[in-house]
């Protein structure tokens, strides 16, 4: 999988809309002379962008793998916990209703996703019953339900702007420099760290609640910090990408298929790798194809994600 | 014999005189009452902006206009105490008002088409008259007049328009500035294309599209931004869409962003921001629209 990903790397750096040769890349990331326009290119363009497409796919990679352990739900995704709802919304209001503030946006995705997480987690894991799977995941998919009813009505209403936030609900990254990182990176960082922390426990829940009580463990506790992760990754991902959720349902499933095993030991960090290298590389495809068009990476990853998943659980069967 | 009785009496004679003449009078007034109120009473509906603004340099007062968000000082000057309908989609106009109103004639464009079939099934004549180009302005200026019965002021209004597009396209010489011209703002900005209706007139105005040589039917594409700094332009026009309630803002964020600031428009300060829908919608002000261009974007005027 690291192969896959210093690939994909490799690829996106070096294939564009403008064709540069490979030289010249290597010469640019190295500091050498070149000319100012392939500087430009692969400085603000490629890099920033390769590198969001990294960080965003193994964000999404872990949080999908993280809330898949966390409930025990295999239909488990950045969607279920209403985090995907809520940045599309936020989205939608700064470019539909405030489109002269378009710097807030990824600070609005972000803000609305965690909002909608926390209602989630208000509903789900607080009272008698709180930390009930099939609570947790209906108050997810309300709570998910009640943004996207919010997007809909935000979009009847400034139809004329809604092509400006097309490619937001599709999911696609854009090549606006460093800034949209440098403003979301330590939300990216928190969660990496909480969902490291995240592994061991994540194993013994495995074993069931009885079991993992008996060595120690919160299972509600558990549940809420690895959702609670899931929920800052998918976020700060979702602030960057737009909605990109199938990421967050298939990489972990395809890491399990692949590696024969569900310890999250290999899981989580595999998942990381893997939906890099998947991002990545769609994202390449997405805008090399048509181009100088650049087409939404939404539909790529579907594209290059699907068949290999369908392979996969037809040769497990 | 009584002479007196054989020879009409003077007054009967005049008064008789009076009846007829006040008889054909009437008759006249009669006749041309009809039309007359069928003209005053004659409903007619401008969805569109164009069609609006057309009617009323036609003389021909519409009933209602069409919303128009981002309409220009001179757009709004015409229509002034136009009653407006509220646009949305699919359909435009809320159907059940327009059947209330029962209008002869509504013009409309395809943008609202589902809207059109549903009105032709009212009963209501739906006329598509929006131009798709700058160059069929004229001819739908010319549709519009004989439509209302106004063909002497629609040839007067074409010739206007001949006149005020060829002061505006005066001494625009060879040398034309690579223009992009982007629709929206933030991360995701479309680029008008040459079959847009921004994109026809920028090459009116003396400019060179960026695009990249890229197509699309609907006149926009997301170009790579890697094609905008190769193809480097010199000038770059943002068209913020709809309303817009702080240019200020929109305007720092043009300049400041990454992309914009690397080409020869952004180091020479040569980024613009359309505030209205001049490069959006059709409108019979096409030498102003020009001239406006020429001026605060392309700097060739």
């Amino acid at each position: 999988m690291l192969v896959a990903l210093v690939a994909a790397t490799c690829a996106s750096l070096a294939l564009g809309a403008v064709d540069i040769p490979v030289s010249d890349v290597i010469d640019t990331l190295l500091g050498k002379q070149v000319p100012e326009v392939t500087r430009n290119i692969i400085e603000i363009l490629r890099l920033p962008r390769t590198v969001e497409a990294i960080l965003v796919g193994a964000a999404l990679g872990v949080a999908g793998a993280c809330l898949q352990g966390a409930l025990n739900n295999p239909l488990a995704s950045p969607d279920v916990i209403g985090v995907t709802g809520g940045a599309g919304f936020g989205a939608m209001l700064v470019i539909l209703l405030y489109p002269s503030s378009i710097a807030l946006l990824p600070v609005s995705a972000l803000f609305f996703g965690l909002f909608a997480a926390m209602m989630v987690f208000i509903i789900g894991f607080t009272g008698r019953g709180g930390g009930n799977i099939t609570r947790v995941i209906l108050a997810g998919i309300a709570v998910a339900s009640l943004f996207s009813a919010g997007t809909a009505a935000i979009m009847a209403a400034y139809p004329d702007r809604v092509p400006n936030g097309i490619y937001f609900l599709v999911g696609g990254l854009t090549t606006s420099g460093w800034d949209t990182l440098e403003t979301v990176w330590p939300y990216l960082a928190v969660g990496f760290v909480l969902a490291a922390f995240m592994i061991r426990p994540l194993d013994r829940l495995m074993l069931g609640d009885d079991v993992a009580a008996s060595l120690g463990s919160r299972p509600r506790l558990i549940r809420l910090t690895a959702a609670l992760a899931a929920a800052v990754l998918a976020s700060a991902a979702a602030s960057i990408a737009g909605l990109l959720a199938f990421l967050g349902l298939v990489i972990p499933h395809l890491i399990r298929l692949l590696g024969g095993t569900k310890s999250h030991v290999f899981v989580i960090p595999v998942s990381a790798l893997a939906g890099a290298a998947l991002l990545t590389a769609g994202d390449t495809l997405a805008r090399t194809i048509a181009a100088p068009v650049e087409m939404p990476v939404g539909p790529f990853l579907v594209l290059l994600g699907v068949p290999l998943f369908l392979w996969l659980l037809r040769k497990a069967a | 014999m009584h002479l007196d009785a054989a020879r009409p009496k003077p007054r009967l004679a005049r008064l008789s005189g009076v009846v007829t003449l006040l008889a054909a009078v009437l008759l006249a007034f009669a006749l041309q009452a009809p039309s007359a109120d069928a003209a005053k009473q004659k409903r007619v509906i401008a969805i569109s902006p164009f069609a609006a603004q057309t009617m009323v340099q036609l003389g021909y007062r519409p009933y209602r206009v069409g919303m128009t968000l981002g309409a220009t000082k001179h757009q709004k000057r015409l229509l002034k105490g136009i009653p407006a309908m509220t646009l949305s989609h699919p359909n435009g106009p809320n159907l059940e008002l327009v059947a209330k109103m029962r209008p002869k004639i509504v013009f409309s464009s395809n943008q609202w088409s589902r809207g059109n079939k549903a009105m032709r099934q009212l009963g209501i004549r739906v006329v598509v008259a929006d131009p798709l180009t700058p160059a069929s302005v004229k001819k739908k200026v010319t549709q519009i007049g004989r439509i209302l019965g106004r063909k002497k002021q629609a040839r007067k209004l074409n010739k206007k328009i001949t006149r005020q597009l060829n002061s505006a396209t005066r001494g625009i010489s060879g040398i034309r500035p690579r223009t992009l011209v982007v629709l929206g703002i933030g991360t995701t900005a479309m680029a008008f294309l040459e079959n847009s209706w921004g994109g026809r007139l920028i090459r009116m105005a003396g400019g060179k599209l960026v695009t990249g040589n890229a197509s699309a039917g609907g006149g926009f594409a997301r170009i790579s931004d890697e094609v905008v700094l190769q193809e480097d332009p010199e000038r770059i026009v943002v068209v913020p869409h709809g309303t817009n309630d702080d240019l200020s803002r929109v305007a720092k964020w043009v300049t400041g962003n990454e992309v914009y600031k690397s080409t020869s428009a952004g180091q020479s300060g040569n980024i613009g921001i359309s505030g209205d829908n001049t490069l959006l919608q059709a409108g019979t002000d096409l030498g102003a629209t020009i001239r406006y261009i020429r001026t605060n974007f392309l700097k060739n005027w």
